[in-house]
Parts: structure tokens; sequence; C-alpha cells
């Protein structure tokens, strides 16, 4: 087991530094020049020169690449040249919204597809179990944006009812948060659950087509008994495995929901840094996404192989 | 079938949740104005600036908000033309104007500390070296900065200049404390009627009354700035009651804003101040007769219409902003090249050959639709005119900073100052690429006017020489554009360049 | 070919039904959305491009304008039609070369030894594991907007999974007993990867092709819709979905038509994807 863990382990690192290198290298290669734009259309090149050199723009890059590296293995994150403002504050004060945003989706997304896609799976080759395969595709078919601006015209403008887009911090309202959350999440849990009761379906499915239950069935359960004393124990695990792969997933939902919705969350930072080229900024809040996607399939990984001596042994 | 039922069950109480929780906030956004009693204000801005140095940066995204509420300058241009006065109680002018004397008030910064000649000196001094041209033009003809007294500040010119008088009343003449100048980023300090509490970026600004204001105190005592990039979004926050005004709105909102009825709903309030020309710009180094083609080509009242906004902005073929005296409308007195399609298709096979590249900014929506116009348009009548697309920053890199600039054709809208495109040497041509020693000479005169008599003639020569020279085209002036709530009263055109001043602001 | 199946919990006739029933409405979908594209290059009821202010904000069901025009006064029709041609060119584009680029790093990967293997495998894992939408607006800003850049952009992101499903499927035919007869007979690896593997994964690769189709006209819209994907003069629904919200607001038709062509086409796709899974590829389980 430990050198299960520890294989994975050197796989984390290894993968965060390959994602660090390459990140680093697209919004070097991007052009352009946070200087260039805080001093505006009519600034001389002397001007963007000497601000960039203030900023160490014109440091050779891999002496950029080490200074950053060097600086977030030390705990710093590096801060906006143009505000001096740290990324860890800049990124702690987004979470508020994304944090909630995407878990309450993912959250949305399981309560919906575990209970659903259980009851298509028993209902395999029945009529309604093939209603619910359909609205599952067309689910999928739907794009995240437009289950978004669906939402938002009928309980936004049509009804009124929510607002359309826009933010009210936890600080200034609670209540006036989660109601601009509600539309945001629905769109995105939604989605998220028309792709989850298909992985639920198969899973069940495979549970079901098991040995034990199929014993458990021939020594006279029923087969829901059988499903919930021993599939669903065995289904659980397929399950996380897929919440874990759904991270990077949800992480591209919540950014085109963002804009949707224009709530000022971490991805709508990281569209603005890229676009004012701050460059630290972006570099170090991708890296902290990646680096925290990385880590939860790591994680998912070492509970697998707890979880099933089989993985630990075949690694 | 039974665990149908549950199922349906399930889902019909979920749905019944959300329409609760829907129903139930929905009341609360029903208050009116509750901010009116607090003597409070939340206004809409639609960008971030990203940084408050009003040194180094132009953004009109801080000027709207940093000068006349946080920082003032000497003195104030009032909109008929009298002068206040500002961090200078009076002021002296020699006959010939060479010599200006600024008696400094007595009075402190919002942080405690006195304001003396020395922050004076420092200030102007920092805005003569200013990397933005159109802040350190007003010093073009000042030779000497110096201290009189521990009241007074003298400054010495070359040659009469208006460009100094204007510039003190604006950006230019901003003061502030030198022992502050480090944060000036993020926490400008000045001696207006507020504070900046906080800025954060891509959020907000919270002002606060500054309690050592000089002047009467403000009856608005806390304002905040949202900044809310989505104009729609900006918008239904104002239609909700989140917020009590949007005070500059773009035109690429203006069709909605009259959809939606907002304009009757609100209060809309039109003033050139905060109003830019949308322009087209030709690269000078092509062929002058192929530009006055190109030029031929610009069906005005189309773009006006595309906007769904005519009331807002008008066609017009000089660079300049309807309050501007050397302005005019579309008219064949004031366009040499007026729209004539027929005649651009009769002059298009000549440079057909020509490959022409049109930068296009994509992530501004009211400078990529008129592109959505003008290049179909340009290729109809047969010129072989592409598309290249790329965001600000390459826009940056490419054009504003790029020598030689790397495009043929692009489509901008800025501020209305005809100073910018003053060139005295071709190498000195800045991201338009125009460059006329002609026009350069004809602004120095202006400058040096010593009556405004000859200043409007100077000028108007100058805007005829741009027009002729078909380099700067302009499409169309537009107005800035505001909405408040009804029961917000006071809104003054902004005095110092586009500033919304939140402390003339009232319930 | 290896003949032993899954056990199946339901009689097999009806699920045989349920599934053909998938591929004819998928089948038809597709074709209609591929006919749509291709009619675009020989008719247009008129330029998408060429604005006519005249015409502006028409509603649906004008004559010659039959789903109504958009803000500068362009056939919405015309627009839909060239989208279409659009979302095949990037979906297809972007499939059609994480195809190539999976099947070759997947071929490798099952039949070249355990370094190679662990190299490819690792590799796709860390690209997997990076948030493909992040990368995706870096990637807009370092390239340009654009189809190519989209197309691109759907590379990096369907090739590391391409790889993986191909690694897979090529292993387990690598096990066959056919293939160890056929190194008995001294043929070559490239050999037996083009004689035996290829053949035999050619249903996935079909079926992932199809599926993958469908992922790269949502993304490709998704990054439109952002204003990172394509810009004019080519034509996307998600640019449209962006136009209309930008400038007439959500709750116009305008914002209506591109969603349903998306929802229409990729469901179409995947039901087509999932038909042909079960026809090319009956020892497939009927997953995701």
């Amino acid at each position: 087991m430990a050198i299960y863990a520890l294989r994975k382990l050197a796989f984390f690192l290894g993968a965060v530094f390959v994602a660090s290198l390459a990140i680093f290298i697209l919004i070097r290669a991007a052009g352009g020049n946070v200087a260039a734009i805080v001093l505006g259309k009519d600034a001389t090149a002397e001007a963007i020169n000497a601000l960039a050199h203030a900023y160490g723009l014109d440091q050779p890059l891999p002496v950029q690449y080490f200074n950053w590296i060097t600086n977030m293995l030390q705990g710093d994150l590096g801060q906006s040249f143009r505000t001096k403002e740290s990324v860890a504050e800049l990124v702690t004060a987004r979470l508020s919204v994304s944090v909630p945003l995407a878990l309450s989706g993912l959250l949305l997304g399981l309560i919906i597809a575990i209970p659903v896609g259980t009851y298509a799976a028993r209902n395999v080759g029945k009529p309604s179990g093939a209603v619910l395969a359909l609205i599952s595709q067309i689910g999928i078919a739907v794009p995240v944006f437009w289950a978004g601006i669906l939402l938002s015209v009928l309980f936004g403008v049509k009804l009124g009812w929510l607002p359309t887009g826009g933010w009210t911090d936890w600080r200034e309202s609670p209540i006036g948060a989660i109601r601009s959350l509600v539309l945001p999440v629905l769109s995105l849990g939604l989605i998220m659950a028309a792709v989850l009761i298909r992985y639920v379906r198969s899973a069940v499915l495979d549970v079901m087509n098991q040995d034990y239950v199929r014993t458990a069935r021939a020594v006279g359960m029923t087969r829901t008994q059988a499903l919930l004393s021993v599939g669903l124990r065995n289904a659980a695990l397929p399950i996380v495995t897929i919440v874990g792969l759904q991270i990077a997933e949800l992480i591209g939902g919540t950014v085109i929901i963002e804009m949707v919705f224009s709530l000022p969350g971490l991805s709508r930072m990281i569209l603005a840094n890229v676009a004012a080229r701050e460059v630290i900024v972006v570099q170090s809040t991708v890296m902290l996404i990646i680096i925290f996607v990385i880590f939860v399939n790591f994680v998912v990984d070492l509970l697998y192989g707890v979880l099933d001596p089989r993985v630990r042994n075949a690694a | 079938m039974q665990s149908k039922g549950k199922f349906g069950q399930r889902l019909g109480a979920i749905a019944a949740a959300a329409i609760m929780l829907a129903a139930f906030g929905g009341a609360e956004a029903m208050a009116a104005s509750p901010r009116a009693a607090e003597n409070k204000v939340v206004l809409i801005a639609r960008q971030d600036p990203g940084t408050l140095d009003y040194v180094t940066s132009g953004l009109t995204a801080l000027r709207l908000w940093i000068p006349a509420n946080v920082v003032e300058p000497l003195i104030y241009f009032n909109k008929d033309g009298s002068v206040e006065p500002g961090v200078a109680e009076s002021w002296t002018i020699s006959d010939d104007k060479l010599t200006y004397e600024f008696k400094i008030r007595k009075t402190n910064f919002s942080d405690g500390t006195p304001v003396t000649v020395e922050d004076v000196i420092y200030s102007l001094n920092t805005m003569k070296a200013s990397p933005v041209v159109n802040n350190s033009s007003a010093y073009n003809a000042v030779t000497a900065i110096e201290k009189v007294d521990d009241q007074t500040v003298k400054v010495t010119l070359s040659q009469p200049s208006q460009n100094f008088w204007r510039g003190m009343g604006s950006v230019a003449g901003l003061i502030q404390p030198e022992h502050a100048a480090g944060s000036i980023a993020t926490n400008p300090i000045g001696t207006g009627p507020y504070v900046l509490k906080s800025y954060t970026t891509n959020s907000t600004f919270e002002f606060e009354a500054n309690p050592n204001y000089w002047g009467t105190k403000p009856t608005i005592t806390a304002a905040t700035v949202r900044i809310v990039t989505d104009g729609t979004a900006g918008l239904n926050a104002l239609e909700a009651g989140e917020v009590d005004a949007v005070p500059v709105i773009t035109i690429d909102l203006w069709e909605q804003l009259t959809k939606r009825e907002l304009d009757k709903k609100f209060t809309l309030v039109t003033y050139p101040q905060i109003g830019e020309p949308t322009y087209a710009v030709f690269n000078q180094k092509l062929d002058p007769a192929l530009r006055q083609a190109l030029a031929a080509t610009l069906d005005r009242q189309s773009y006006n219409d595309a906007f769904g906004a005519a009331w807002g902005a008008e066609n017009t073929c000089t660079f300049a902003l309807p309050n501007q005296p050397w302005y005019s409308p579309e008219s064949p007195e004031t366009c040499p090249y007026p729209f004539d399609y027929e005649g651009a298709m009769a002059k298009a096979p000549e440079f057909a050959s020509t490959p022409l590249e049109y930068a296009s900014l994509s992530d501004v929506p009211d400078l990529s639709l008129p592109a959505d116009i003008m290049i179909p348009a340009m290729q109809g009548a047969g010129f072989n005119v592409t598309r290249n697309a790329i965001d600000l920053a390459r826009y940056s890199q490419l054009i504003f900073q790029g020598r030689p600039p790397q495009f043929d054709i692009t489509v901008m809208s800025g501020d209305a100052e005809p100073t910018q495109w003053a060139c005295p040497t071709p190498d000195k041509a800045g991201w338009s690429t125009y460059c006329s020693a002609e026009y350069t000479q004809a602004l120095s005169d202006a400058d040096k006017a010593t009556s405004d008599e000859d200043y409007l003639a100077k000028m108007k020569e100058a805007a005829d020489i741009l027009r002729k020279d078909a380099v700067i085209v302009p499409l169309i002036a537009k107005k800035g554009v505001g909405l408040f709530d009804g029961e917000l009263k006071g809104f003054l055109e902004p005095r110092v360049l586009v500033a919304i001043e939140i402390g003339k602001l009232h319930w | 070919m290896n003949t032993t199946t899954a056990p199946a919990v339901t009689p097999r006739r009806r699920r045989r039904l349920e599934l053909n029933a998938s591929l004819v409405v998928g089948v038809v979908l597709t074709i209609g959305f591929l006919v749509i594209a291709i009619v675009s290059f020989f008719w247009l009821p008129s330029n998408p491009n060429i604005p006519n202010i005249k015409n502006r904000m028409l509603p649906p069901g004008t004559v010659d304008h039959w789903l109504g025009t958009d803000g500068l006064g362009r056939d919405i029709i015309a627009q839909l039609m060239v989208g279409a041609r659009t979302s095949i060119l990037v979906g297809a584009g972007g499939a059609t070369i994480s195809l190539i680029l999976g099947t070759v790093a997947g071929l490798v990967a099952a039949a070249y030894g355990k370094i190679a293997d662990e190299t490819i495998s690792r590799g796709a894992d860390i690209m997997l594991s990076i948030p493909g939408m992040v990368t995706a607006l870096v990637l807009a800003a370092t390239m340009g907007s654009g189809a190519l850049t989209t197309i691109f952009a759907l590379t990096a992101f369907f090739t590391p999974s391409f790889t993986r499903v191909i690694r897979s499927a090529a292993m387990s035919v690598l096990q066959e007993d056919f293939i160890t007869s056929a190194k008995l007979y001294g043929r070559g690896k490239l050999f037996i990867l083009a004689r035996h593997v290829i053949p035999n994964i050619a249903g996935v690769m079909i079926v992932q092709f199809t599926l993958y189709f469908a992922a790269g006209i949502l993304t490709e819209a998704g990054l439109s819709y952002l204003g990172v994907g394509v810009t004019r003069p080519s034509i996307s629904w998600g640019m449209m979905l962006n136009e209309a919200q930008q400038t007439v607001g959500i709750s116009s038709p305008l914002a209506m038509w591109p969603g349903l062509a998306i929802v229409i086409v990729v469901l179409g796709l995947n039901l087509l994807g999932d038909g042909l899974r079960d026809v090319l590829d009956p020892k497939l389980k009927r997953r995701s």
C-alpha cells in the first residue's frame, strides 16, 4: 500500500510540475503586456518599458518562471501588478461565489441523478426506463449556457421571481446572495444530473449483473432488497470515481455559468486577468485550480486503493 | 409502478420548494430605494480600471470616479465657462499669460495631513512627467514650477497656453500628497468630498464622506459603485431596485433601454461630456485616393441605426463632440468624402490587389458591431478586406504600441481631445499613424491664442485639416447617457473631464 | 472474434428494439444536419454577413425571413445554415484530429512496452486533470480567437480521452489467441496493428468519433458564446447566442433558435453514437 501511495504521490507532483510549465508558457506566449494596458492607448514606449521593468516583466523568462515557482513553494502566490492585491486574497474573495455554486450544482445533480438513475436501471427495457433515458439524452444535448438563458428568461424576465444575473454579497444580504445563486445552481445542477444519470444507471446495471446480487435474489430477496443490501454499496465506488472525474467538467460548467449570470466568481476573475495580461494572477490562480483537480483525483485513487485490493496489487 | 409515483412526488416537492424559495425572495426585492432614508447610493460602473493611479493610467473607468470625488484639481471649470476655486483658493494670471500664481487653500488631505506648497509642486511635476500624453501635454509650454511662499506656487510658461489653463481644471491639475504617492494605485488620497474606503478589483468602489473636506459637506454620506461588466445585468439591477443609478450607459445597451421602457421608469439624462466619437482609422501609409474611396463606403446612418439609438448619437464627419464649439454634424460642407457607394465601387478595381487588414477588437461589443457593418460594405464595394479579430491586450501590443502599428483599417471610440493627434515629425506619429505638420501647427497656434475667438478659429481650422486627410474618419458622436432613480436628483454634468460628482447628488 | 457476451438482465429482443429506435432517430437527425450544411454551400436565403439595416429585428414569420432577422437585419435561417457548417468543421475537425492522434498514441501505449505505456497513460492523465474551459480561455488569448484555435483547443481536450479508450480496446484485442498465432508466424508489430488490431477496434473508433463530434459541437458553442471561439465572417450558433444576448437581450427569439439547433444536432449525434455502439460493438455493454 505504501508503494502504491508513493507512486501516486510521485505522479501527483509530476503532474503539477508539467501543468505549471504548460500554463506559464501558454500565458507568456499570448503576447501583450500589463504595463501597456495600465498606461492606455497614448502611452510612450519608454513609459511602458519603465513600468514593465518595475514589474519585473523584463527579466528573462526562465528567471521569471523560477521566481514564480520558488515563491509558490514558499506559499506566496504573488500579487496583482496593478493593485498590489495578493492572489491569495483575490482568490479567497471569489471562492465565496464559486464554491457554493459548484458544490450546490454537483449536489443537486447527485440528488436528482441517484434516484432517477437507479430507477432507470431497474426499468431497462420498459417504456418508463426508455423515457428517462431519452430525457437524460436531451439533457446532455442542452448547452449549459442555454439552460441558464432559458431559466433566466422564465424565472427572471417573464415571472420576475429571481434576478436574471448579478451578485449580492453574502455580507450585504445572505438571502440576496442565495437568490443570485438559485438560477445558476439550477442550470448547472440539471445539466450535471443529465450526465450523471447515465453513469449511475450503468453503475447500477453493472451491479445488478454481479453474481452476489443474483445470488441474493436466488436466496429469495426481492430485487429492491438485493440492490439495497449489497448492490448500492458496490455501486458507490464507481459513482465516487465519476464524481472525481467530473470535477474538471464541473469547473468548466461554472466558468460558463458565471458568465451567463455575471457572477463575480473565480473564472470571471481569470478571464478579466487574462484580458489584462496579469500573468502572475492568471498563472497562480489556474495552478491552484489544477492542483485542486489533480489532488481530488489523487485522493480518489488512494481511496480506490484502500477500498479495492485488486487495484493496489495490480499497480 | 408504485416507485414511479414516489419519484413524481419527490420531483414535485423539489419544484415546490424551489418556487417557494423564489417567491419568498421575490417579495424582498420590491422594497423601494431603501437607501434614500440613509442618504446612501449604489451606482453601477461597466468597467474595472484595474488600477487607480491616474498619473500613469488614462483609463476612463478610473477617471469617472476618482477625480473630483476623491482628488481635486487646482480649479474647476463650470459648464458656463466660469472658473471656480478647487485646491487653489485664488489665482492671478499675468497680462502676457506667461505667469500663473496659485494661492493654495489652507486645508487638509483626507488622511489628515495639511496640503502644502510642496505637495502641489510635487503633483504638478508628476503630471508633467506623466506617461499619459493627455496629462503631460498640458505642461508643454511650462518652463518652471516654483514655490513663492508657504501658500503660493508660481508656474512660468514659455508661451501662452490654453492647454495649460484647461489642464489645471482637468486630470492634469489633480493635487495629491507626496507622502501617499506609493499607494496611489489602490488608495488615492486627495482633498475631495469623499474618501475611497475600499476598492476591490472587478467588484466595488466604496466611498465615504471625507471628514476633512473644506467645502459644504455633501448630502450623500456613503456611495457604493458596483462594477458590473455585463451591461444587461446592470440594467436589470437598476430595474430590480438593487441600485440607484447607472450613470454611464454605452451605446450597445441603448436599444434595450428604450425597448424595456427604462427611460420612462427612470430619469434619463444625456450629456455630451462623457460621450465619445466612434471613428474609423485608415493607416496613413495607404494611398490617399484609397483612403478617400474607403471613406465613401461609410454609410453613417447605418451605424446609428444599427444601435437602434438615433436619439443619443449624431452622424458626423468632424472629430469632436457636440459640446465642443468646432463640432458640426454631417453635412455636405463638413464632409469632404460623403457616403457614395457607387463612387467607391467605381474606384475599387484600381485597389483590388491591395490586401487590407481590418483589426477588430473582439471583446468590446460597441466596436465589434461597427466591424460587422463596415467589413461587408467594403468587401461588397470590391475592396480586398480581411478581418483580424484580437483581444484588447493584443490590440495594445500590435496597434497602440506597435511601431509601425499593425493595421490598415480599424475602428475606435475614445475621448474627443483633438491634441491627441498632434505630431511634430513623422517619427513621432502615434498609434493612429496620423501625422500632419499642418494640423500640428494649427493646434499649436490655437494653444497660443490669447482670445477665445482666435482659439476657436484655429481649432476649426485644425478640424478641417483632420477631415480632409481621411486618416481619422469619424462616424458618429455618441452622447453620454445615464439612468437615475426618479428620486435621486442633482446630477451635474462632469466638470473634471468625465468625473461623475457624487457629492452633487441628493435624494 | 470473441464470442463471450455480457450477461443480460433484460430480454435481448426488447433491448435491441429500443436501441434501433435511437439509431434510426440519430441517423435521421444527423443526415438532416449534414444535408443542411451541404445545401448552405449552394444555396442560402441571403448572405448571412451582409447587414441590411432597414430590415433589422424582423419578427419570426416574416415573408422571406421566416425566422426573422437580427440586430443588423441579417437573416436568421441563413446564419443557422452557415452555423451548421462551422459546427461540422470545428466539431468534426477536432474529433478527427484527436481520433488520429489518440489512435496513434493509444496503439503505441498498448503495443510498445511498459515505458511507452506509462509515459503516454500518465501524460493523458495530466491533460485530463487540467480543466479544459480554463485552458481554452488562455489559449484563445494566446492564439487569437477563430475556428482554428477552437479546433486546436478541442484537440487538446479530446486526445487524452481518445488515447485511453483506444489503448484499452487495443490491449484487449492484443490478448486474443489469433494475435499470439500471428506473432508465432513471425508477423511484425506494425503488421499486426494494421492488419488485426485496427480493423477490430474500428467499431469503437467510429462510436467514439460520433460522441466526440457531438461534444465538440457543444464545446465550440460554449467557447463562441464566451466570445473566445469562432469570429465573423465565420458564424457559429454559440456566437449567435452571444450576439443576441449582448444586443437585444436574452428574452428575444434570437436567443432561442441557435440553442434549439444545438440541442437537436447534439441529440442526433449522441443517439447515433449509442445506436452504432450496439450494432458495431456488441461486446461493449451499454455504458456511460
